[in-house]
């Protein structure tokens, strides 16, 4: 890098003078909303409108102006490190590591324009915000930063070539039209009836918004109706219809022509009826390995694969380009997937099951506690003095204690040398397979009064989210814990 | 994927660091103060706007209820009181040679654990209270997201400072490696 480069940006430097201005325009777009509840009780008279603004404009002056003045940047390069200063009462400051710097953007909005001044943002990998943002800087300190970037750029990939290894099987998967139909027809029951009953409170505020006067039809229909068993099971049976239909259409035109293929050291995945998608997929930087399958599913040997990839939340988040969708796969199909990704294969696992409190306190707070309000009701209140809330109260209690149950068995982490796998559910089992050595870090947590019998909960985090796994054997999670730490402190890989 | 075994105890390394066997340490006294502060301006605040809801409704009487509910007003800070005093000494952090440790929580007991080759950035805080008494608050970013981003407040400005390099040599030597 130039040395005249390196002197100039290695003291702290504030932002172009002009740049105050850019604040001060930021700060009223953002607060627009609140000068109008200040405007709306002062009844919109002119002089009071007049002076309203000018306070308004003046205290969010001094609010521009004193973040102005205490943003302060500047580089460390000896460290390799970008700093900044910031905050009047509250001082910050911040130190970004330049090989955590995953892009810089130089922006431009219009009052930018005006001034002919620059918005610089840097990402780091994960996090939701942009880490550091400089609001105005002049062009020619946009020009700097630029070249700065590249440099760093450089660098990164440096490093990042070292540790590529091709692995040179062709390798393909393919997803025919029949097992698009079995997916169609066995997964995501509970998101499409949501769907449905989302429309149809959409329909009902419709007609609300029509002025159509439902209400006497429906209490005629609900007094009129005889609750037999024959309409209600006609009623089960066109819901269960149309929630099959919808998900096998949605599926088909979705993942139409599905196929994933290794090129070089990616994955690429395209698949669409209508619109062709197509992902490209880089094993290094997959954080999640999620596979869903159900009680159906899993007498016809066919599961839901996700894979979460890392990247910038900012620049990915439109368009979900880091989840690979795979609708519908074999056991067989699912193995050679992961081989794909995964250089290591699952070794020996230990298994870690939840305690079977966590199975009572479900069963206390969703299955006892809501039926005995059930039966208190049916009891006290004549509307719902009839069999078929009894009835209704009896199928709960049978359906969420059996959830309940499902919930708890189906709960379980296996721990191996190098892939930690979290599953959770009760209709759809999901199991999340993660890297150990891809982990961010470990938090470990024990209620008060779970000391005495030893139990506590682990949440791990990967670039990719979160899985958790709660009420077990706290010697064990500790155990894994620092095995995990162990793994990722040797590990000398990149994690994306 | 493989079957499911059955427990293997092989699988897990022996000999390696164990973090519960670490002493940690607690954080400065003073940081007692700020919250003390911190607390004071909330309770002012909030009773000055009760105050003025009662003064501008006429809600004010000698009758039980109103006492009632005083007394209640009182004790919901006593009690707030009463927690962040516990919570402050619950905290407790670690920094040992690849990884920081930080303890917290009353209700939950929780530990959180981020090893420094996989720390995005650091922040250090300083607010005007703890500026007042000379401490900084020191905050670690992952990858991971803000659930377990680690913020220790209440450290000596000194302190925070020899910690935040301590941490950010270890960076460079990891990525250099």
């Amino acid at each position: 890098m130039k040395k005249e480069i390196v002197d100039k940006y290695s003291v702290f430097r504030k932002q172009s003078k002009v740049g105050a201005l850019v604040f001060l325009f930021d700060s009223i777009r953002k607060n627009a909303v609140n000068f109008l509840f200040i405007l709306v009780p002062t009844g919109f008279d002119l002089l009071v409108f007049v002076i309203v603004s000018l306070v308004f404009i003046f205290i969010l002056s001094i609010y521009a102006y004193i973040q102005y003045y205490y943003f302060e940047y500047s580089f460390d390069f000896e460290k390799s490190e970008f700093l900044v200063k910031k905050g009047w009462l509250k001082k910050t400051k911040l130190s970004v590591p330049f090989e955590k710097i995953q892009q810089v953007n130089i922006n431009q909005n219009i009052i930018h324009k005006i001034f002919s001044l620059h918005e610089i943002q840097m990402d780091t990998a994960g996090s939701k915000d942009t880490e550091v943002d400089i609001k105005a800087v002049s062009r020619e300190i946009a020009e700097d930063f630029k070249e700065i970037s590249e440099t760093i750029k450089k660098r990164i990939s440096k490093s990042f070539d070292k540790n590529i290894d091709i692995k040179t099987s062709e390798e393909s998967l393919e997803i025919d039209l029949i097992t698009l139909v079995k997916t169609g027809l066995t997964s995501r029951y509970f998101e499409t009836l949501g769907a449905i009953i989302a429309l149809f409170f959409a329909g009902v505020a419709m007609l609300n918004d029509l002025e159509i006067d439902y209400a006497p039809v429906i209490v005629d229909l609900y007094y009129e109706t005889d609750f037999n068993l024959f309409a209600v099971s006609i009623v089960i049976f066109v819901a269960i219809y149309i929630v099959l239909m919808v998900n096998l259409c949605l599926t088909l035109i979705k993942y139409y022509g599905y196929k994933a293929f290794k090129k070089l050291q990616n994955m690429e995945v395209k698949y669409g009826l209508i619109q062709t998608k197509s992902i490209l997929l880089s094993p290094i930087k997959v954080q999640e390995f999620r596979s869903t399958q159900n009680w159906i599913q899993k007498r016809i040997n066919l599961r839901n694969v996700r894979i979460s990839q890392a990247s910038s939340m900012n620049v990915a988040a439109p368009n979900r380009r880091n989840i690979v969708d795979v609708p519908g796969c074999s056991n067989e199909q699912m193995d050679k997937l992961f081989d794909i990704i995964y250089e290591n294969k699952i070794n020996d696992e230990i298994v870690v099951r939840p305690s079977i409190r966590k199975f009572l306190i479900n069963l206390s707070f969703f299955t006892i506690l809501p039926t005995i309000i059930f039966i208190i009701l049916h009891k006290n209140v004549d509307f719902l003095n009839n069999t078929y809330f009894l009835n209704f109260s009896v199928f709960y209690f049978i359906l969420s204690s059996f959830s309940a149950w499902r919930f708890y068995r189906n709960s379980m982490l296996f721990y191996s040398k190098n892939f930690i796998r979290i599953q959770s559910g009760f209709w759809d089992i999901k199991t999340k397979t993660i890297e150990n050595y891809k982990i961010q870090s470990v938090m470990l947590y024990q209620a008060f009064w779970h000391k005495k019998f030893n139990l506590g909960s682990i949440i791990l985090l990967t670039a990719g989210g979160m899985s958790y796994i709660t009420t077990c054997n706290y010697d064990i999670l500790k155990k894994i814990t620092n095995n995990v730490m162990y793994n990722v402190e040797t590990s000398k890989k990149r994690w994306m | 994927m493989p079957k499911k075994k059955f427990q293997n105890d092989a699988v897990f390394l022996n000999q390696i660091p164990e973090f519960e066997n670490v002493e940690t340490t607690k954080l400065e006294k003073n940081y007692l103060k700020v919250i003390y502060t911190n607390l004071f301006i909330s309770f002012s605040l909030v009773s000055i706007i009760l105050i003025i809801t009662v003064a501008n409704l006429e809600l004010y009487n000698t009758g039980t209820i109103f006492e009632i509910s005083l007394g209640l007003y009182f004790l919901f800070w006593l009690l707030i009181i009463i927690y962040y005093i516990m919570s402050f000494k619950r905290r407790s952090y670690r920094f040992r040679d690849h990884d920081v440790i930080y303890k917290y929580g009353v209700i939950y007991h929780t530990n959180v654990l981020i090893p420094f080759n996989r720390i995005q950035h650091i922040a250090l805080h300083q607010g005007l209270f703890s500026r007042m008494y000379g401490l900084a608050s020191l905050q670690f970013y992952t990858a991971g997201g803000a659930t377990t981003d680690i913020n220790i407040k209440g450290l000596k400005l000194e302190t925070a400072q020899k910690f935040k390099t301590f941490v950010s040599e270890k960076i460079e030597k990891i990525d250099k490696r």
